[in-house]
């Protein structure tokens, strides 16, 4: 189901709320959440069902055992644990890629094996990894094997989270699966993010979709105008589709009684890639670093070696993210830029100043949306041709044109400020009324004196009269991380 | 104030789902209906009880299309998002097919320039420009080149336009690339007056789909080989033995998302009661794998002239089994807004080559250089 569909807007949210606030205790409130989770992944996958409560169940079990042992045993079976979640997602997400790229490279040998056909289940990376989060934790000793099937039912199935993200670390949420504090004013705040990450999905994203549609799906050459145009649309799509729906699921987290992490924080304002990853899908980096950096050796054994974890690592980010070649040097694309940081880089570009070092951040990253947005590598050299004007500077192609109304060059702008633009003063002060007015669109606002909060108040209800509307016209395109 | 506000502010959250319930609640309190006029679309169906697994897997879906089509102050928002996106400049995409007179669909595209309420200079001149560089080049290689613009329904039928679109009365841009092409020396097929003429002898053009019939398909192949010098590769529509049929498409119903009605009913010539069947079409060796670029070719060459057609939609299902029995090889491309693969010369070696183009797409595309 998606947030932004009809039936979850007015049928299913307005029901999950009804319900679950008329139901008296906080476990009789947990297992109403989980049969909605259940409900909410069915409508979209119904099959699948079978997949996440195996995945429930199966780490369930994990976690208790891997705390019964000791030493050698304890690490033998948080590898099984491992295993088991591994195997899940290589066998739904990775089987045909690797038997597809095997039957290439083995072609000229006249071998080949048959590609699986499978269906990849919704949500499948977000929920594996959850799964591994609270195997890891357990193994580590951060968190103790919950005996309380439900409270790990709801750990890896909330729906607001369940199909992308946040990724919530289990210790950073175990307290929060037993305790929780509800209120009309924790409600309200948290559907006032939900109707802002609403209208970041509906009225931004949406909008610049047929721009960066036209340039990835159409244009076979691309010029330079139209290159940089649908680039640049593309990565404000992604931004604000994504933000937009990591916006909603932290509103509906409070509004439950959750506090999910923040998942962005201004990612285009980044001066540096490793600053662009510290602020892009943060959830996400956070739990590459915990979990697969770190214990790696992190950047504890001198630079090379640091350079071959992050590379290691952005690869294995890189095909998380989807099973093709595109994603895989996606993923290499930003490590060795990070790579390439912490080998001097980055001191480097100390020196040159701050607007050099962020129009050296945008280009890194705008290339990199070129590899990620592409179909294969082909059309990727073709737009990166176009974005040096190898495909000359001509006025755009018909397909540009006419995806090229005022309403998307609107959004194109809109967009352009609103990710980059502050709402808070650097010296911690509320910002002046023309970015306060603009902040509405944005998740943090502290709204001072009656004006303020009926300001707020008011462009709340602006946005989600603006996103219904658009809404009711719309074929609620899904969620571009979905496919991940 | 301040104090005023902020205990209301923690209600903000029953507003708000007052507000999403509302289209619900009134959803359910109202009778469904099957049409949308404004938006010129049958909406969809209230989903039935499942009564297998299959239909269990639909029923989300097919829940979420009722849900998306009938909740309450739907029609007011569209009316609302319409609106707001014309004050902010966003042009209605055109309908693609347009109401012809009763029984006729029309293609929009082209339709204006066709009865020459649009002449567009320019674009004449640039698709002009294409033609005579492609004769030139044909006749410095010393290949016999044609040139062929196949009308459009209106221009044979003025009687199927609407009310609101007149016939042509002055010259249209047909006229102007005929001029232009004859002007640099292109051999030029004009076939409006031969169609116009053989309209009594049967349907000539598609009620329901934006090209000719086989009928009239017929005509246009013994205009272009008798402007070819080869007057004995000409079809009597006689020789032929015409049986009404179903069309295997009807585009402009597809367009129109009528398709599901009876398809329209064509006669379709049976000429290999004595002549050879064609062979199958094969891809033309060496020419890029790309659907834009369709190919084919038909018959293995050396018996008789090779022939090379830059066509598109008008020619493509009818000229192999025309030209087949009298040529060793007959290859085909598609013409794509002055776009084709060039190598397509060296890779058929032609002894005559025609570009034949219906008329809406006798133009190169905008802003792109012709080639």
């Amino acid at each position: 189901m998606l947030f932004s569909s009809p039936t979850f807007l007015f049928f299913f949210l307005p029901a999950s709320l009804i319900l679950y606030f008329a139901t008296p205790t906080r476990r009789l409130k947990s297992l109403v959440l989980i049969l909605l989770s259940l409900a909410f992944y069915a409508w979209g996958e119904p099959w699948f069902v079978g997949v996440l409560v195996g995945s429930i169940v199966f780490n369930y079990f994990a976690a208790l055992f891997i705390e019964g042992q000791q030493g050698g045993a304890r690490k033998l079976a948080l590898g099984a644990a491992l295993g088991g979640n591994l195997a899940v997602l290589a066998l739904f997400k990775y089987a045909a890629f690797a038997a597809r790229s095997f039957n290439a490279v083995a072609a000229p040998a006249n071998m080949a094996v048959s590609v699986p056909n499978l269906v990849l289940p919704l949500g499948i990376s977000f929920f594996t990894f959850h799964g591994l989060s609270y195997v890891i934790d357990v193994y580590r000793g951060r968190a103790t094997a919950n005996r309380r099937l439900e409270e790990i039912a709801l750990y890896i199935a909330f729906f607001p989270q369940l199909v992308a993200g946040p990724i919530v670390r289990y210790n950073a949420i175990a307290r929060r699966l037993r305790v929780r504090r509800h209120s009309f004013g924790r409600a309200s705040a948290g559907l006032r993010i939900f109707i802002i990450g609403l209208a970041q999905k509906v009225l931004i994203a949406d909008q610049l979709a047929p721009l960066a549609g036209a340039l990835f799906d159409h244009v076979r050459k691309p010029g330079l105008g139209e290159a940089w145009t649908g680039t640049l649309a593309y990565s404000l799509q992604i931004y604000f589709d994504f933000a937009g729906y990591s916006n909603m699921a932290i509103g509906l987290g409070i509004v439950f009684g959750f506090s999910l992490p923040r998942n962005f924080n201004l990612p285009y304002r980044a001066r540096s890639v490793t600053e662009f990853w510290r602020r892009w899908h943060i959830s996400l980096t956070r739990w590459f670093r915990d979990y697969l950096y770190v214990p790696m050796g992190g950047n504890r054994g001198g630079r090379w070696r640091t350079c071959r974890n992050l590379l290691i690592v952005f690869l294995l980010c890189g095909l998380w993210h989807g099973a093709s070649w595109t994603f895989v040097l996606w993923g290499l694309w930003h490590g060795a830029f990070l790579a390439a940081e912490r080998m001097g880089l980055r001191k480097g570009l100390v020196g040159v100043g701050a607007i050099a070092g962020w129009a050296y951040a945008m280009l890194a990253v705008m290339g990199g949306w070129v590899l990620f947005r592409s179909p294969d590598l082909t059309a990727a050299l073709s737009v990166w041709s176009g974005l040096v004007g190898l495909n000359g500077t001509g006025a755009f192609g018909p397909e540009l044109k006419g995806a090229f109304e005022p309403l998307h060059v609107g959004a194109l702008v809109t967009a352009s400020v609103l990710a980059v633009m502050p709402f808070v003063s650097r010296r911690g002060r509320s910002a002046g009324p023309a970015r306060r007015l603009v902040s509405a669109v944005r998740t943090r606002i502290r709204p001072a004196g009656a004006l303020g909060t009926l300001l707020d108040t008011g462009a709340v209800a602006v946005l989600l009269i603006l996103a219904l509307v658009a809404l009711s016209g719309g074929t609620y395109p899904p969620f571009l991380y979905f496919r991940f | 104030m301040a104090p005023l506000f902020a205990p209301l502010r923690r209600w903000l959250a029953v507003a708000i789902v007052a507000a999403l319930m509302f289209p619900s609640l009134g959803m359910l309190a109202t009778q469904p209906r099957a049409t949308g006029a404004a938006e010129d679309k049958t909406l969809a169906p209230l989903p039935a009880p499942p009564r297998s697994l299959a239909d269990l897997g639909r029923l989300p879906r097919a829940t979420d299309a009722y849900v998306g089509d009938h909740f309450a102050l739907r029609g007011p928002m569209l009316d609302l998002y319409g609106g707001v996106r014309r004050r902010l400049g966003v042009r209605p995409p055109p309908d693609p097919v347009v109401q012809g007179a009763p029984g006729w669909l029309l293609l929009n595209d082209g339709l204006m320039r066709s009865i020459g309420a649009e002449p567009d200079e320019a674009a004449i001149d640039r698709y002009a420009a294409f033609v005579c560089d492609l004769g030139a080049k044909m006749k410095a290689s010393g290949k016999p080149f044609l040139f062929a613009v196949i009308p459009g329904t209106a221009a044979i039928y003025p009687e199927a336009l609407p009310a609101w679109a007149k016939p042509a009365v002055g010259r249209t841009p047909y006229d102007v690339l005929q001029t232009r092409t004859r002007d640099c020396g292109v051999s030029s097929v004009d076939m409006r007056r031969a169609l116009r003429a053989a309209k009594e002898t049967g349907r000539l053009y598609r009620q329901r789909d934006s090209h000719w019939t086989p009928r009239g398909a017929l005509i246009g192949y013994n205009l272009m080989v008798s402007a070819l010098g080869r007057p004995d590769w000409t079809i009597l529509p006689n020789e032929a033995e015409w049986r009404s049929e179903p069309a295997i498409e009807d585009d402009l119903a597809k367009l129109a998302g009528i398709a599901e009605r009876a398809p329209e009913a064509v006669d379709m010539p049976h000429l290999f009661a004595f002549k050879a069947a064609p062979a199958s079409p094969q891809p033309i060796p060496g020419l890029r794998d790309d659907p834009a670029q369709a190919a084919f070719m038909v018959g293995p060459g050396g018996r008789g002239p090779s022939i090379l057609m830059i066509g598109d939609g008008y020619t493509r299902p009818f000229m192999p089994m025309f030209f087949a029995p009298f040529v060793g090889r007959f290859s085909w491309i598609a013409h794509r807004r002055c776009g084709f693969d060039p190598t397509v010369f060296d890779r058929t070696t032609p002894d005559y080559v025609i570009l034949a183009v219906g008329e809406r797409e006798a133009r190169c595309e905008d802003g792109r250089p012709s080639g």
